[in-house]
């Protein structure tokens, strides 16, 4: 909220470049933090798989029922 | 899609994988505990993009728009929740767990340190790969989805990434006012995850 606010009075320009440089050092930390689970590679890969897909299939029916529900 | 952005999400997967591949090739890299470091930089990062997003939003005027974009975002979040609730029973994952990475829509660099720093690090991967495949499925999806669901519609599928690394395919793809909505769109998901993500895992 602080940085919405922030964002709104000045608007600064100089943030702009900022937080893809953060996003590069998080992901670097936490992939230092994870490390490789060689084992669990492949059912997390797929596990993961399926739950962006779920999410994706989920959002857009929901979708299609609220315009149903918006429509009566 | 733009080469830079499409740049930006390999150097992000990049580093990611250059952090696994540090700490298990073991050596100085192997005992470091990075997690100060990870909520000092999660904090900072969260701060620099709400000043980015309020420094861009500008929602004067935009009464219907707003409208549909929020009505679009509710059927991600909810989406998104039943989504992760799914996946939980059906892989046996955990509820919490399993909802925090499907509630980070899309916002991997947020969602996966987020994760791993309260969770664990099997939960930051679990994070990181299931909105990394989110945006990939977007970013490969969204022209064919726009033609099959609609072009509003198939803005679900990149949740909070349709306000920046897969708002170039949309532009593609659909009409300005697709690309305004979809800014939107993902603006307002993108305020909602850290909320979603943390109450996930409270």
């Amino acid at each position: 909220m602080a940085g919405l606010l922030v964002g709104r009075a000045f608007r600064p320009r100089a943030f702009a470049g900022v937080s893809p440089v953060l996003a590069v050092a998080l992901l670097f930390f936490t992939g230092l933090g994870v490390g490789w689970p060689a084992s669990a590679a492949g059912p997390l890969l797929l596990e993961s798989f399926f739950v962006a897909v779920l999410c994706i299939l989920f959002g857009v029916s929901t979708h299609a029922l609220l315009g149903r529900v918006k429509r009566g | 899609m733009k080469a830079g952005q499409a740049r930006l999400s390999l150097v992000l997967l990049a580093s990611f994988l250059a952090g696994a591949a540090a700490k298990t090739a073991g050596g100085f890299a192997s005992t470091l505990r990075p997690s100060l470091a990870l909520q000092l930089v999660l904090l900072l990062f969260v701060f620099s993009v709400s000043v980015e997003m309020g420094s861009r939003v500008d929602l004067v005027g935009a009464g219907k728009l707003l409208r549909e974009a929020v009505r679009l975002s509710v059927s991600t979040v909810l989406g998104s929740a039943a989504g992760g609730v799914a996946a939980a029973l059906l892989f046996g994952l955990g509820l919490r767990l399993s909802l925090a990475a499907a509630l980070g829509m899309g916002w991997y660099s947020f969602d996966a340190p987020t994760m791993a720093s309260y969770a664990g690090a099997p939960a930051g991967s679990l994070g990181f790969f299931s909105n990394f495949f989110r945006e990939l499925l977007m970013l490969l999806l969204y022209p064919l989805a726009a033609r099959v669901l609609g072009r509003g519609r198939s803005l679900v599928l990149g949740g909070a990434t349709t306000m920046d690394t897969t708002l170039p395919v949309v532009r593609g793809a659909a009409d300005p006012d697709t690309v305004t909505l979809a800014f939107a769109h993902g603006a307002l998901v993108s305020v909602m995850v850290p909320v979603l993500v943390s109450l996930a895992l409270a």
